[in-house]
């Protein structure tokens, strides 16, 4: 991030923080690093609870990055989505939950599996 | 070098597609202005033979039968996508022409060897991050691409022409086929022997001058490889702002005019206050397709000036919708209409005429307005000028599907699918 200073020389004499003042904090800058690839999803289930994700969450989806073993990703079997984690395995995918409540899945090909995109960020609202 | 055309493959019907995971191989069909006929189809509808254009009451029956899901146009949605897929084209090339929403010219590299992998590269990063599939056709000029791109739909979605399958494309493309020419044209050139590119390719240029004027002759050299056509790419200019797009289906009435114009008005006006400027005039054009000789030929444009240089958007909206009544004409076929901001003032320098008391209120409304907006979407409230001849027109969209990107309250949702229920009862009770 490229600083950007201001003077506000308004009153006549410099002020002694010219030098130090930054752009405020910009929260699209921190949030979307792809604009063009990145939407917003909202998370319903609770599979992903110790992920951090709960019911009612925004999932920001990047779709331009490589999805690995380990990255949580939106992905769709039997033409649902879902949010898991993925995991590969010995050429073997796996959608794994978050939850002791929820099983893993092994992918077969019958399951119509496409990965939709990564997740990069979950924001949960704290305060309504 | 040579010029790209990228095009949207069935490019209301992906869009739809992207946040619907259960529609994935379903036939999907999109309906025009108030929902009167089809404009769009996913392949798989196109395989049920429905006819482009025809009201969606004629095929009831067939939608029943196959299940076809139908969509009222999603203009928002669209133009959230069509903005995603032109910027990662800029990432492309310096010189992007959008031409349409869904489809634009690149010019691409210098080695013919480049090109290629650029078109495959483009293709597969649309699709990667936006989830639409799109066609390239490459070659030297843009009626060359075109053909190139049609070309390209047919199989894996990159062609590209060049010396070597040249005559071979020309030979195969029917002269009604050719960008540039339009109907009455190609019954023309029939009548004197000429059925393929390649023959017209063959024409003499004095020939085609006298019978076609200097748009065919242009069409005519672009085919035979030599680029005739500028491509118009949008240069950032401080002295106006634009907003503009052609319309996927020629529009015929004021009403339909006016609903996209007050948009591009809309859209104009967000960069000016981006920009933190005011803007005393507005002007509106509105033209028929050049390129369709059949159409009658219609363009005009409007100029209107505000006493003092604003940034209320009801302003624009009601100069804009004013200046079209006064401009349109009935019987044409329009291809777009643009909006344009000029005499750009920024705010801080704006001399207040002593003449005329500012209106505090319109500043709160503007405020409350985009208060509104930013909470429940933008098209939750707009500008509604009544206008003569019905005053309560409004447009039907009954199947109109959410504002995915656009509006906090319309995202897609993740649920848990039923094969993750149906495993977990299985584990607990074994």
């Amino acid at each position: 991030m490229i600083p950007l200073y201001l003077s506000p020389v308004k009153a006549g004499f410099p002020s002694p923080a010219a030098d130090y003042l930054e752009q405020a904090l910009d929260f699209n800058e921190l949030l979307v690093r792809n604009e063009s690839s990145t939407y917003a999803l909202r998370a319903q289930g609770d599979s992903m609870t110790g992920a951090g994700i709960q019911p009612g969450d925004i999932l920001v989806v990047d779709r331009s990055l490589n999805a690995v073993s380990g990255s949580i990703v939106i992905a769709s079997v039997y033409e649902e989505f879902t949010v898991k984690r993925l995991e590969i395995k010995d050429g073997n995918y796996f959608l794994v939950p978050e939850n002791p409540g929820y099983p893993v899945l092994r992918i077969t090909e019958e399951m119509d599996f496409t990965l939709w995109g990564v997740v990069t960020f979950v924001i949960h609202r704290i305060q309504l | 070098m040579s010029i790209a055309l990228v095009d949207c493959n069935s490019f209301y019907a992906s869009c739809e597609k992207v946040f619907r995971p259960d529609l994935r191989h379903r036939p999907v069909v999109v309906l025009s202005n108030n929902d009167g006929c089809i404009v769009a189809m996913s392949p798989e509808a196109k395989k049920l033979e429905i006819p482009r254009g025809i009201p969606l009451f004629k095929i009831r029956d067939l939608i029943e039968k196959h299940k076809v899901t139908v969509f009222s146009s999603n203009y928002t949605l669209y133009g959230d996508m069509s903005r995603r897929i032109m910027n990662i084209l800029d990432g492309f090339s310096d010189e992007v022409e959008v031409y349409s929403i869904d489809e634009a010219f690149l010019t691409l590299g210098d080695l013919i060897s480049d090109d290629l992998t650029c078109a495959w590269k483009i293709q597969h990063k649309v699709k990667q991050c936006t989830g639409i599939p799109v066609s390239v056709g490459l070659a030297e000029s843009k009626t060359l691409a075109k053909i190139a791109n049609h070309m390209g739909k047919k199989e894996k979605g990159v062609f590209r022409i060049d010396h070597s399958n040249w005559r071979a494309v020309m030979e195969k493309t029917p002269v009604q086929d050719i960008w540039g020419i339009g109907r009455q044209q190609s019954l023309f050139l029939r009548r004197n022997g000429i059925f393929t590119a390649y023959q017209f390719s063959c024409a003499e240029d004095a020939w085609v001058k006298k019978h076609m004027t200097m748009t065919g002759l242009r069409t005519l050299w672009e085919l035979r490889g030599k680029p005739s056509i500028e491509l118009e790419y949008e240069v950032k200019d401080k002295k106006a702002i634009m907003s503009s797009r052609s319309f996927g289906q020629p529009a015929v009435k004021l009403e339909e005019l006016q609903e996209a114009s007050a948009v591009y008005a809309r859209d104009a006006v967000a960069k000016l206050t981006a920009q933190n400027m005011k803007a005393k005039c507005v002007t509106v054009y509105l033209t028929t397709n050049r390129f369709r000789q059949e159409d009658r030929q219609y363009k005009k444009s409007l100029t209107v000036e505000f006493p003092e240089p604003t940034d209320y958007l009801p302003d624009f909206v009601k100069a804009v919708k004013e200046a079209l009544v006064q401009i349109y004409k009935k019987g044409f076929r329009y291809k777009k209409t643009a909006v344009y901001l000029t005499e750009l003032i920024e705010k801080d320098n704006i001399q207040p005429d002593l003449f005329r008391t500012p209106d505090k209120r319109k500043d709160q409304i503007l405020k409350a307005v985009a208060d509104i907006q930013n909470r429940f979407g933008k098209n939750s409230i707009s500008c509604i000028a009544p206008h003569r001849g019905n005053p309560t027109w409004t447009m039907k969209r009954e199947k109109l599907s959410p504002l995915y990107t656009t509006c906090w309250d319309q995202l897609a949702e993740v649920g848990e699918p039923a094969v993750f229920s149906r495993l977990r009862k299985v584990s607990v009770s074994s």
